[in-house]
């Protein structure tokens, strides 16, 4: 039973492959006095480009969505010791720009003017500066 | 072609700007090769609508890439086969997992008195694929010795002379062939 089944799926692959060369061996009059006929003429056409008009929003959102994911991976910490806790970060960040070592620009800044988001990014850029040490 | 050298294949938006430019003809082309699987591969559950959406994608992607020389349209309309192709196999090695000895099946009491409906739906339940094409065809000997042909793989030149026909001819009657098999299955016919 299973092999007779399988032999007919067979067939209805060769099937649909000829009636395929069927469909692309007509020109484009035969085959719009064909869907005229099957009363489908305004609404293939319509329906077709809405479906690619989706398709295209769809693929869009998912590259959208890809790049988001790419840019919060680049920005993580890559090693999940050097997660920080915020208070602890804010303390840091303070303390360094009390620190003469730092431009003018950068002691004009404030830690309370800085969101936890900023603070965070400071503080991996002190960090990388050699201002603060994650060991202290 | 060396489908790695990026100069043999449409760029993405290449592909994307000769899609966009389809004609009414180029659209009903692709429209009728998603229905005519998802039509004649019963088993397999993809929508026509799905199919279409899944082909563009892969192709926009790059994971279907679309050589300079070849129509788009065509393009397109193998990567729907390949796709169908794929779920097609899919679907029939899930199918054949499935035990033949449940013990939980459920034995189905069948009427004494069956109506014309379930007369026919058990007629074609028991019938084989070449025996329903060959009774959809009918009165039409041609047609039936197309069917024949193609379901034993003869293709092209091979099949035309089978039929004794000329081109056009043979043109012709393969159409009618395809719209009967399409209004059957869309009248209940299940190949």
């Amino acid at each position: 039973m299973t092999d007779n089944r399988s032999d007919e799926r067979q067939q209805l692959f060769v099937l649909a492959d000829a009636l395929l060369e069927d469909v692309f061996s007509m020109s484009d009059e035969e085959l719009i006095a064909e869907t005229e006929e099957d009363d489908n003429l305004v609404s293939v056409p319509i329906r077709m480009r809405e479906l690619y008009q989706q398709t295209l929003v769809k693929k869009r959102k998912s590259r959208l969505k890809k790049a988001k994911d790419d840019l919060r991976s680049a920005t993580l910490p890559q090693n999940p010791a050097e997660v920080i806790d915020i208070s602890e970060a804010r303390e840091a960040v303070t303390h360094a720009l009390e620190s003469k070592d730092l431009s003018i620009a950068a002691r004009n800044e404030t830690s309370s003017e800085l969101s936890d988001a900023d603070i965070i990014r400071k503080y991996h850029d002190l960090v990388a500066l050699g201002i603060i040490n994650p060991e202290d | 072609m060396d489908a790695s050298d990026p100069q043999s294949v449409l760029s993405q938006e290449e592909l994307e700007n000769a899609i966009s430019e389809f004609s009414d003809a180029d659209w009903i082309r692709i429209d009728k090769t998603a229905n005519l699987y998802t039509s004649l591969y019963s088993w397999i559950s993809i929508q026509s609508g799905d199919l279409i959406q899944e082909a563009i994608l892969r192709a926009l992607s790059g994971t279907r890439k679309c050589p300079r020389d070849v129509d788009v349209v065509k393009f397109l309309a193998e990567t729907i086969r390949s796709i169908a192709n794929g779920e097609a196999e899919k679907a029939e090695h899930n199918l054949s997992k499935v035990s033949l000895n449940d013990e939980t099946t459920t034995i189905e009491i069948r009427s004494d008195n069956p109506s014309p409906e379930d007369l026919l739906a058990a007629k074609q339940e028991s019938q084989n694929l070449e025996d329903k094409l060959i009774e959809l065809f009918s009165g039409d000997e041609t047609a039936q010795i197309i069917v024949l042909g193609i379901l034993d793989g003869t293709t092209g030149e091979e099949l035309r002379s089978l039929a004794e026909l000329d081109e056009t001819q043979f043109n012709s009657k393969r159409r009618k062939i395809r719209r009967t098999i399409n209004h059957a299955i869309q009248n209940g016919l299940k190949p």
